[in-house]
């Protein structure tokens, strides 16, 4: 008998309801059978002439024998029935196989150069194991991999393949190279046309010339030029200046600025070493001017509410506030007038055009598709349900975040130095020339980087829904 | 779809030969020297059921009382203790509530009882056929979410329903032998409490060794399931 | 005559039942294979803003000195801006040492500043107020005291704060110790059902995700400006859900903001707390319900689904009299095919045995949760059913007679089986 008195009680109490069934059943002995003349609803009916298939079977057995010992074999099948499908469960319970709790990353927070990070970590803190063979062994992902220790120089040489890199000094790497495992460049990277990487990161500048593939991501530590047509995988990140030439494939981008430049002799120069001081005058021409965003002179009398293309009357119904900050626009398409000029947040219900010269000193929030002429300003952060179109020479200062696409105009500028924002695109993001985003952006259908956006045309917006 | 239909289709050919055997089992079994039962059939859907034309056992005065004395007993002890909230002991508190309500009616209105043990089992046969047609696609709509090839939720669909069917049989016997040696006070308690949940029991554990097995395999693969957020 | 009426009333009422029951499994059928097929929507994780919100966390405290020190020692060591975080722990009449190691923490990290209660009505709905009376932050983030909060969790719940619609966030719950026994262990599969697929579709599809009072935040003025929150609703998380969408904002669900959380060990404690939920969210119901239908701010859609969110607790009650009806349906000799079929589906359909989420919500969940073989035990989930047949109906009358007769619930904490 257990000793815990918790315990002895429920076994008292079972065994009380185990006294109770068992007088039930000592009394059913007390019970009467109902028949023909005590039942009032017994009525014996005719035997029914069966002519199924299963009828030559049945009139084959022999009815006048006692089949009662049949119960014998049902009444353990009815109870193995009733539990087995408890059966899988109760296993489980013993063999404890699944009973940890979800995994949760105590230690995860958001960093988008933690590619580079996690990669740098792991390798410098077992480069010391180095053997004679010049290779240590790391743990990547899931698998432990070999990295082979070499001069950068003599990468030319490298029969590469199934090894990580781990490169001194500056790489060149030339035309028409494939790695199938991850590189780390201590120096400077420059990587020649056609060159097929899964993974990079480089301590010094990298330098990725047109037609090259990424297939998981690239880092660098100070800044990365990218030339045309080149598909940066899954995330390419670096701290300082990221630059993108035209036909490029990314997802995920990270830089100070990023910065899409089109003039493809600048990128390719800036690639050559050769001609770096030049580079540096054209680089600084791009970046450290303020572009050609002027912020217009705003009619401070005109109410933009009162000019929406929604009728007067109904103003009173769609126009609402959730705060004092904040204006709701309801119904309809909303068209915001030029060069207004709206000092709150707002929430619009549907799809919206701002028209040009406009500066928004708040938030936009926007249910349908979102599009903005050129020369808008809105100093506050953007969200759409749908796409954002956002036209040539606008001046976003905070994120763009979109449950559809995103489109970004020639000579935008999202951000400010110094602080990180974000773009963020679900479907797609398409950049135009001279786009300058400081801080992050990030798409999981496919990002590129184009001459131009044009309208968002029915057919874009349909491949967004 | 296309397989829960065709299994009804397939259902609906075979179910009155199903309710027949079953039926003949029965009339094997509680048969005796004395006493032969029938069976009968009644119109269902497209065929008949098949129906074991018996009857069972009403239960005397004092069994009826000593019945209700102990659900209430149950109902009045087990609630004290702090093990009541143990899901468990509610089960036996709701059977014994039901079987304590089943009781007090025959020993008022015993004479007022509507159903006869065959009428009992015209409903629990038609229940039983209309929930064979159902497990399909209770099944289905539970597996299409799920990414898996079409034949294995067809198997264990199908697995399901032959369980369901063999287990509905087995359990026809049984209650009629309840019905029949420990009286029609335990019908109620059998009806409400056991039936439905019988069935459904086994349809959520054929879910969820799908679902299980299904989560092996797709670990082994990640490519196949896209986890989002 | 009189039977003809009372049987056709039975049956009427089992034919809304059936009708209210199909509603839900459709409901979340939909919701199963949005998660499991269906788009995705973002939530506002992947932003990289250095310009973040102000953000106060409040712990509300009540007896935990088991479990106090961790959640303060993992709060105090996210990594949120330290300049933009203030931790403001309510003791609030606490008997055991939870106080002496609130004054320990306080000690040690600058930003974390306890308030001591001791007078007063006891509860979290009062602390709150209180609080958020001279908290400094512009958002507002709760964790309850069992609560493990990771490193990144309070930057992923403060910054979806940047959309100026968003009222309030939540968060999903993750119990920490399945393991013990199997009580954990269904809860565990229940708030996969709930969390995985049910407000994650909710968020997905534009409805209303529910705040959950834990592991979520909202706006300092915005609770302020609806009144604080109401000391007579014991989920004071509900009656801020609600009040928010009637008020045109919105309640986003951030499915990665992830927090371990200490599930009820025993059946006893689970059966108080499942209670209590049950009791505030239906006396919810009648403070919210018309307000919801009229509130011009929600879509036609959104009014339905806040509807049946509000009614959830009031289904066991519903299944319980129905049980009622089909008895007496039965004796009163009028139990047919339809109602008979009708208990199969009426299982088969809200399923599940009862709690809030179908078998197959359940399963899906799961698997996207990359769980496997814990799927096996939901047909252990039946013995659930009679345990929440009860104990929500239970809450469900209680919140009834609470509206009926003006009285106020007494605030119950939830006990904790952290090892010391």
């Amino acid at each position: 008998m257990a000793k815990n008195p918790k315990i002895q009680k429920e076994i008292i109490i079972c065994l009380f309801l185990f006294f109770c069934l068992f007088s039930c059943f000592l009394l059913a002995q007390d019970t009467r059978t109902a028949d023909n003349e005590t039942n009032p609803l017994y009525e014996a009916q005719d035997e029914v002439l069966y002519k199924g298939p299963i009828h030559d079977f049945f009139a084959r057995i022999d009815e006048r024998k006692d089949y009662r010992y049949l119960l014998a074999f049902i009444f353990p099948l009815f109870l193995i029935m009733a539990v087995l499908p408890f059966l899988p469960a109760i296993l489980e319970l013993v063999r404890k196989k699944d009973d940890q709790p979800l995994y949760v990353n105590m230690d995860y927070s958001k960093d988008p150069r933690y590619f580079d990070h996690s990669f740098r970590d792991k390798l410098l803190a077992n480069v010391k194991n180095v053997d004679q063979d010049r290779a240590f062994r790391v743990t990547l992902s899931k698998n432990e991999e070999v990295v082979e220790v070499c001069n950068a120089a003599n990468v030319d040489d490298y029969k590469f393949g199934k090894n990580v890199l781990f490169l001194e000094g500056n790489a060149d790497i030339t035309t028409n190279m494939k790695f199938l495992k991850e590189v780390y460049v201590t120096g400077t990277t420059k990587l020649h046309e056609n060159t097929i990487l899964r993974g990079i990161l480089s301590e010094n500048d990298l330098k990725i010339a047109p037609h090259s593939t990424i297939v998981r991501w690239a880092g660098s530590e100070a800044n990365i030029f990218v030339g045309y047509d080149c598909n940066l995988g899954v995330r390419c990140s670096c701290e300082k200046e990221l630059w993108i030439d035209l036909d490029c494939q990314f997802k995920s981008l990270y830089g100070h600025p990023i910065f899409t430049h089109y003039d493809e002799n600048a990128v390719l120069m800036k690639i050559n070493e050769d001609q770096k001081d030049e580079i540096e005058s054209e680089k600084d021409s791009f970046i450290t001017k303020e572009t050609n965003l002027t912020r217009i002179e705003f009619d401070e009398s005109s109410d933009p509410l009162a000019r929406q293309n929604i009728g007067e009357e109904e103003k009173e119904d769609e126009l609402r506030t959730i705060s004092d900050s904040c204006i709701v626009v309801r119904k309809g398409e909303s068209t915001i007038p030029l060069n207004s000029k709206i000092d709150k947040d707002i929430i619009i219900k549907t799809d919206a055009f701002i028209n040009r010269g406009t500066l928004i000193h708040g938030t936009i929030k926007c249910y349908g598709t979102l599009e903005m002429d050129d020369n808008v300003t809105v100093e506050g952060n953007i969200f759409a349900e749908k796409s954002i179109k956002i036209g040539a020479n606008c001046r976003i200062w905070g994120d763009v975040f979109s449950q559809g696409s995103v489109y970004i105009g020639a000579n935008t500028e999202i951000g400010s130095a110094g602080k990180d924002k974000s773009v963020i695109g679900k479907h797609k993001i398409r950049l135009c020339r001279n786009v300058k985003i400081h801080g992050y952006l990030l798409t999981e259908g496919g990002g590129k980087t184009v001459m131009s956006i044009g309208s968002i045309g029915k057919k874009e917006e349909k491949e967004d829904e | 779809m296309i397989g829960a239909i065709l299994l009804d289709i397939i259902l609906l050919i075979i179910y009155p030969s199903i309710t027949y055997a079953i039926s003949y089992v029965g009339k094997l079994i509680f048969s005796n020297a004395y006493t032969q039962y029938n069976i009968i059939n009644r119109p269902f859907i497209l065929g008949d059921v098949f129906l074991l034309d018996i009857f069972g056992k009403y239960p005397s005065q004092v069994f009826s009382i000593y019945s209700a004395l102990v659900s209430l007993l149950v109902l009045m002890v087990v609630p004290l203790f702090r093990f009541f909230t143990k899901p468990i002991v509610l089960w036996v508190v709701i059977i014994s509530f039901i079987n304590f309500i089943s009781s007090m009616f025959f020993i008022f209105f015993a004479n007022h009882f509507p159903y006869s043990m065959l009428d009992y089992i015209d409903l629990y046969m038609k229940t039983l056929v209309s929930i064979w047609l159902l497990i399909p696609w209770v099944l289905l709509t539970a597996f299409l979410p799920l990414p898996a090839k079409f034949w294995n939720k067809l198997i264990f669909i199908l697995l399901a329903d032959l369980y369901g069917i063999i287990f509905g049989c087995i359990r026809y016997i049984v209650y009629i032998f309840i019905f029949r040696e420990f009286s029609y006070i335990f019908m109620a308690p059998v009806f409400f409490m056991l039936e439905p949940f019988f069935d459904f029991v086994f349809v959520v554990a054929f879910y969820s060794v799908f679902v299980s097995n299904l989560a092996l395999k797709l670990k082994k693969d990640d490519s196949k399931w896209g986890w989002l957020y | 005559m009189g039977m003809v009426i009372l049987v056709s009333i039975l049956r009427a009422y089992i034919l809304v039942m059936a009708a209210i029951l199909f509603t839900y499994t459709v409901r979340h059928f939909i919701f199963s294979i949005n998660r499991s097929v269906g788009e995705q929507k973002l939530y506002y994780q992947d932003i990289l803003d250095s310009d973040l919100p102000y953000v106060t966390v409040i712990v509300p405290m009540h007896n935990e000195e088991l479990v106090a020190e961790h959640s303060m020692e993992n709060i105090a060591n996210t990594n949120y801006p330290k300049d933009r975080l203030e931790i403001i722990p309510i003791e609030d009449h606490s008997e055991d040492a939870t106080l002496s190691i609130l004054e320990q923490y306080s000690e040690k990290y600058d930003n974390i500043h306890p308030y001591v209660r001791d007078t007063g009505a006891r509860g979290k709905p009062v602390g709150m107020n209180e609080v958020m009376e001279f908290a400094h932050g512009d958002i507002i983030i709760v964790f309850d005291a069992d609560y493990l909060p990771p490193k990144g969790i309070i930057r992923d719940i403060a910054i979806s704060f940047l959309d100026p619609e968003v009222g309030a966030v939540m968060g999903r719950v993750i119990p920490s110790n399945v393991s013990s026994n199997l009580l954990t262990k269904l809860l565990d599969i229940e708030r996969t059902g709930g969390y995985q697929i049910d407000q994650q579709a909710r968020y997905n599809l534009n409805l209303v995700p529910q705040y959950g009072g834990t592991v979520g935040g909202f706006r300092r003025q915005v609770a302020l400006d609806l009144g604080g929150f109401n000391p007579s609703i014991i989920t004071e998380d509900t009656e801020l859900t609600f009040k928010l969408y009637q008020q045109g904002w919105k309640v986003v669900y951030a499915n990665r903001a992830e927090c371990y959380e200490e599930a009820p060990e025993t059946w006893h404690v689970r059966s108080r707390q499942v209670t209590r939920w049950a009791r505030g969210h239906c006396q919810v119901f009648f403070k919210a319900f018309f307000g919801m239908i009229k509130s011009n701010y929600l879509k036609p859609i959104e009014k339905i689904d806040g509807i049946l969110l509000l009614s959830i607790y009031f289904i066991p009650l519903i299944m319980l009299v129905g049980l009622f009806v089909s008895l007496a349906l039965f004796f009163l000799g009028k139990m047919n095919l339809f109602t008979s079929v009708f208990i199969f589906i009426l299982v088969a359909s809200y399923s599940s045995f009862g709690n809030a989420a179908p078998f197959f919500q359940m399963g899906s969940g799961i698997l996207l949760d990359g769980g496997h073989m814990r799927a096996r035990l939901l047909p252990m989930l039946l013995f659930s059913f009679t345990f929440y047949l009860w104990f929500i109906s239970k809450g469900a009358f209680l919140a009834i007679i609470d509206t009926i007769f003006k009285r106020v619930p007494e605030w119950q904490k939830t006990q904790r089986f952290r090892k010391k």
